[in-house]
């Protein structure tokens, strides 16, 4: 019986095969094809209702191509039974909708002559709602962000960073969408604010349903906001599992190198601890490592690990890429 | 015991934004405005009537002197902003919005539109523009109305780079980025998140231009592509006073005016430049 | 008696704002000994930046600082430039952020290093300045260095170039290594690679660190002693293992609070937002966010006092 899986089976959001390339600009050789930087690479995954998956490891690229704020390369994305990957902006403009996002910065993220309730209502010109009625909803998402309602006219340069991602989240959510990528909402925020947008975030959740995709760095704070874990290496995941199996028994040498590396508050623990240190540095993206693109760094290498790129295998509630998982 | 409110007189304090140079530079340019428009009442000749003695030194009567058909300098010099001032202002505009919008469309649109637009613009620029001018008056004949369109083909690709730098620039953004994903029509975005952001550095440019292209136009009127004779034009009349050398005041007053109204451009851009530049957050 | 390396007293930063002066340090004492890592721990608008800069004279001239910033024994506050400048970089040195913006893209890093040493000592020659600079890639744990050498930053990833820096403001084997935020850019397991650097300075060369960061994770890992910061003072000084273990100042548990911790995950944020610098009350700066708030919280700001061996500015804490 597989554990801990989410309730519904039908996914909001379906990625396969998803591959995201950028040329490298300058650098290509008389007959010789133009090398490119696969930031994602084959990556494919579900999202449920009411449920949040962590992607740990990477940049925003993926998140950016699933709002086709960034065109894949090649893939399949299926939001609602139709596959969003290719279709020209036009069509996809009514299907945006169902899929929105929040941005990492809060000072970039809000465009600095609108007032806060026309940046939270500006979303909502794409049903066609009256000027009115674009203004109540936005009010009344201000509440639901639990900013006050005298913020409604104020500009973003009023706003401190917490306040801003706030409404930036208040926008998101105002279409009512089936997803919403969070593209580390909280990293440019002080800690102590952190925790008030997280358990925001988790009480909208709770209330309107929606699927969350949460791309962070920060170990610790996905451990704290996920329910599903994929950690993902040189654009490739390398390991999905529910979080407390991810947590309590990581079986891919990346994630493991991870836990390792993340700095824990508690003086004593850092003494005692033993750490795995990767060797060198992260490879050069355009000239990813044959076969694993993880066996340069992996102490447990092999020569097939050289050779031949592992898959990802396993159970629903934990998957590894690695011919040889701990 | 009653307490009176006695409501003190405000005390004025200067506004932010009237600097020195704003403050000096408007009262110039106003001025020549004034002069532009009302010339016509209180000037006191007719500027292109024979009214003195030729080639007379300032002097009472004639407060710039007469020049060599003996007409008053200082009527003509005043008349002469209501050619040069129009100019500017019609010029500035009409090549600041055409080349704005060029710009503008090659920044968001990119591709081809804007390889097509940025070819032109280097076609453009590659010439020196007094001689591009002459050759766009040189075929249409010479006249002050000309001369204006051929500054205006002169003008306009600053303003194209300028906008389409700009265009790039903020589409970037994440805030456009957001709109995007909100549904924002290609229409919206550029009206409502781009385009109210990008104006500025084209208007400091404008209000700067404006002294450019005086003269710019008093040179095409100086080698005679201008303005035509008799018409009290700045440039011409540098032209005419400059065959009488020793007659310094027949080419001095027009090089004085056409000196005042570019210091006085020039002041109040810097002045707006210094407002409008982006400043450190409240 | 050894003398400290850095003894700051009442140290003042006052910006000079548009409107109205904006005080961005609020009189902070500070002590740093031999061979120690003092954490400096504080959120945005804290001062924990500002002051580091003030005590190095890096701060532009529309701050005013005032106060005590005593180096070895040495005022540094009254000091001409010229005397701050040759002591930085030889005697004391800062790190950053951003290593990208630290390094020359133009000139290869073995001379930058090389030429960092050389400034400071004109006896050393080209060649002896190449010696040295491979020496200290391999301090800092730089694979290859020979080949390194002639590398220029942009080939070189973002943990290399913050370990470049990191040599070159060791290269003349100063007293004080002030790092501000150093891995705050870095990715999570780059990061752990700085940090053993720099834990390697302190046990082999003895350099006295000042480490600024926001995060305790990092203090926890290097630090010996820390200061916490909120709004320009100084609110808690402790033993790291007496600061994590028994906090005192609400500031400091509630930041705790706040630190996500990868075996538990649980975390309470802090109610309400830092203050800004411009409008600060009478009072303790903390006080309108703080649970425990008494009256004379909000009349009176309160000054570090020792409760338990700490050092806490509070007080709920200290009566």
């Amino acid at each position: 019986m597989n554990e801990l899986l989410p309730s519904q089976t039908v996914p909001l959001l379906s990625v396969r095969g998803l591959v995201k390339e950028f040329a490298v600009r300058g650098s290509a050789l008389l007959g010789a094809g133009l090398p490119a930087v696969q930031a994602v690479s084959d990556v494919s995954l579900d999202l449920f209702a009411n449920e949040t998956l962590g992607v740990v490891g990477e940049s925003g690229d993926a998140g950016r191509c699933l709002v086709r704020l960034l065109e894949p390369t090649a893939g399949e994305i299926r939001l609602r039974g139709t596959d969003i990957a290719k279709l020209s902006p036009s069509s996809m403009r009514p299907l945006r909708r169902h899929i929105q996002i929040v941005f990492q910065d809060p000072y970039g993220s809000l465009h600095p002559r609108m007032r806060a309730a026309d940046i939270i209502g500006e979303p909502l010109r794409l049903l066609g709602v009256s000027a009115a009625e674009r203004r109540a909803q936005a009010i009344e998402w201000l509440r639901q962000v639990r900013l006050s309602p005298d913020y409604a006219d104020r500009y973003a340069h009023e706003l401190s960073g917490g306040q801003r991602q706030r409404l930036g989240i208040a926008r998101a959510l105002v279409l009512k969408p089936d997803v919403v990528i969070l593209d580390e909402p909280v990293s440019a925020l002080d800690v102590s604010i952190q925790a008030g947008v997280l358990s925001l975030l988790k009480d909208l959740q709770a209330e309107t349903g929606v699927a969350f995709m949460f791309i962070a760095h920060n170990l610790a704070v996905v451990r704290n906001f996920s329910d599903r874990v994929a950690v993902m290496y040189l654009g490739k995941i390398v390991e999905v599992a529910t979080r407390e199996r991810l947590y309590s028994e990581p079986r891919h040498p990346y994630t493991m190198a991870l836990f390792s590396a993340v700095p824990v508050p508690s003086p004593q623990q850092e003494r005692a601890r033993q750490r795995i240190v990767l060797q060198g540095d992260p490879p050069n993206p355009s000239r990813p490592p044959s076969g694993c693109r993880f066996h340069t760094r992996c102490w447990k290498a092999q020569n097939i690990c050289a050779s031949v790129e592992p898959k990802l295998e396993g159970q629903p509630s934990h998957s590894v890429a690695c011919h040889f998982p701990g | 015991m009653t307490t009176i409110a006695v409501q003190l007189p405000a005390r004025w304090s200067r506004p932010a934004w009237m600097t020195a140079p704003v403050l000096a530079g408007s009262i110039m340019v106003l001025a020549w405005v004034v002069v532009a428009l009302t010339a016509s009442w209180w000037a006191p000749h007719d500027p292109l009537a024979m009214v003195g003695r030729r080639l007379q030194p300032p002097s009472e009567r004639f407060w710039f002197g007469t020049d060599a058909l003996g007409r008053d300098v200082f009527s003509r010099t005043m008349y002469g902003a209501a050619y040069s001032i129009p100019i500017a202002v019609i010029v500035v505009i009409v090549g600041g919005l055409f080349g704005s919008a060029l710009g503008a469309l090659a920044g968001f649109l990119g591709g081809a539109a804007d390889a097509v637009v940025m070819r032109a613009v280097d076609v453009t620029q590659s010439m020196p523009p007094i001689l591009l001018a002459m050759a766009v008056t040189a075929s249409l004949g010479p006249g002050l109305s000309n001369a204006a369109i051929a500054v205006v083909i002169v003008w306009w690709p600053i303003y194209a780079r300028l906008m389409r730098a700009q265009v790039m620039a903020v589409k970037a953004q994440d805030h456009v980025a957001a709109a995007i994903a909100g549904g924002a029509t290609p229409a919206r975005l550029l009206l409502a998140h781009i385009l109210p952001l990008c104006w500025t550095p084209a208007l400091v440019n404008a209000t700067m231009d404006f002294g450019q292209v005086v003269l710019l136009a008093a040179s095409l009127s100086f080698i005679g592509l201008g303005a035509l004779p008799p018409a009290p034009e700045w440039g011409s009349m540098i032209s005419d006073g400059a065959v009488h050398f020793y007659n310094w005041w027949i080419a001095a007053a027009p090089g004085a005016a056409i000196l005042s109204v570019i210091l006085g451009f020039n002041f109040l851009g810097d002045g707006l430049r210094d407002l409008l530049d982006p400043r450190s957050a409240e | 008696m050894t003398n400290p390396i850095l003894e700051v007293s009442g140290l003042n930063v006052v910006f000079r704002g548009a409107r109205r002066p904006i005080p961005a340090v609020r009189g902070i004492d500070l002590r740093l000994e031999p061979g120690e890592v003092l954490g400096l721990v504080g959120e945005s608008g804290s001062g924990k930046s500002v002051s580091m800069r003030a005590a190095l004279g890096l701060l532009p001239a529309t701050a005013r600082v005032t106060g005590s910033v005593r180096f070895l024994g040495e005022e540094l506050l009254d000091k001409p430039p010229a005397r701050l400048r040759a002591l930085r970089g030889a005697r004391m040195s800062m790190i950053f952020q951003d290593p990208m913006t630290a390094l020359n893209p133009v000139i290869p890093i073995g001379e930058q290093i090389s030429e960092a040493i050389r400034i400071h000592d004109r006896t050393v020659d080209r060649q002896e300045g190449l010696r040295r600079a491979r020496d200290l890639l391999d301090l800092v744990a730089i694979p290859s260095p020979e080949h390194r050498l002639r590398q220029y930053p942009f080939e070189m990833s973002g943990g290399m170039r913050q370990r470049v820096v990191i040599a070159i403001a060791v290269a003349n084997d100063p007293e004080l290594l002030i790092a501000d935020e150093p891995t705050t850019a870095l990715d999570v397991t780059v990061q752990a690679q700085i940090l053993e650097v720099l834990r390697r300075l302190r046990d082999r060369r003895r350099i006295g660190m000042v480490l600024i960061t926001h995060d305790f994770g990092v203090i926890a890992g290097l630090a010996d002693r820390v200061a916490v910061m909120y709004a320009g003072r100084i609110v808690e000084t402790a033993a790291v293992d007496e600061l994590f273990e028994h906090p005192r100042h609400p500031y400091t548990q509630g930041l705790l609070r706040a630190t996500p911790h990868i075996n538990s995950g649980v975390v309470q944020g802090i109610e309400g937002t830092p203050p800004s610098p411009n409008v600060l009350t009478a009072g303790c700066a903390f006080a309108p966010r703080c649970g425990r708030a008494i009256p004379a919280c909000h009349i009176d700001d309160p000054v570090l006092r020792p409760v338990a061996g700490v050092l806490a500015a509070c007080h709920v804490a200290t009566h």
